[in-house]
């Protein structure tokens, strides 16, 4: 089990470089077997979409995205964790969100990264607004991102109630 | 009790800010009631507090039920549909 020092959460307001990040978390758990990264980063829509503009609950967001991870670490054998997930306004092209893991196996950290995301997309709080000609749209997540979410049986780290 | 009252997203607009300094009348005891206080004049930001999908946190803890009671709480925060990644 990894200790709660070895898990990172950041949120960025400003754009932050994930091939820097990657590096210097591949550096720090060089002992780990396997690191897999996940990078987000805005889509361009075809050029129909401006800019993105997002907002978090200070203190509160931090800390749900810490139980989560928690939570991966209590499922999956994993050396550390970082996830860095961007605020205010964005642009095609920019990061949004990244996700790392380091362990001994890549399954383990091939899972972590995909289950993180999974909470990212839908139960983490954080507020989406798209920003384009036609005006300011809030953004909600699809059927797909609660499927996705559901393939993760609840524990009770995560559990609401 | 001084209260904050955060609207978060969509909500924010709807009830015409992000925050908002109360003090909580006594006999406001569920979130339900809370609501009703809050809108009282307003119907559509009623609804939209009301909505299924909107969590209520209650000092940074998420209610689930909207009729347990209310303890006195620093911070009440109405956050419509979670929406990262």
């Amino acid at each position: 089990m990894v200790r709660a020092g070895h898990i990172k959460v950041r949120i960025a307001d400003a754009p932050f470089d994930p091939h820097a990040e990657a590096r210097s978390f591949a550096k720090t758990f060089g002992g780990a077997g396997a690191i897999v990264t996940f990078l987000g980063q805005m889509r361009d829509e075809g050029g129909s979409v401006e800019a993105l503009s997002l907002e978090h609950y200070p203190g509160f967001t931090e800390e749900r995205i810490q139980k989560a991870a928690a939570d991966a670490c209590h499922r999956w054998p994993l050396d550390g964790a970082l996830i860095i997930h961007r605020i205010g306004r964005l642009t095609p092209g920019e990061p949004i969100v990244f996700v790392a893991a380091a362990s001994a196996q890549r399954r383990a950290a091939f899972d972590a990264v995909d289950f993180l995301m999974d909470y990212l997309k839908c139960d983490a709080p954080f507020w989406k607004q798209e920003v384009s000609e036609a005006g300011r749209r809030w953004i909600e997540p699809r059927a797909e991102d609660y499927e996705n979410k559901a393939r993760w049986k609840a524990s009770s780290e995560t559990a609401e109630s | 009790v001084t209260t904050r009252l955060l609207f978060f997203g969509s909500l924010r607009e709807k009830a015409g800010g992000a925050e908002r300094i109360v003090e909580i009348p006594r006999g406001v005891d569920t979130i339900a009631s809370l609501v009703d206080w809050i809108a009282a004049d307003d119907d559509m930001l009623k609804a939209a507090l009301l909505a299924p999908l909107v969590r209520v946190a209650v000092d940074q803890e998420i209610m689930v039920d909207r009729k347990e009671p209310l303890r006195p709480a620093e911070e009440v925060a109405f956050m419509p549909p979670f929406s990262g990644g």
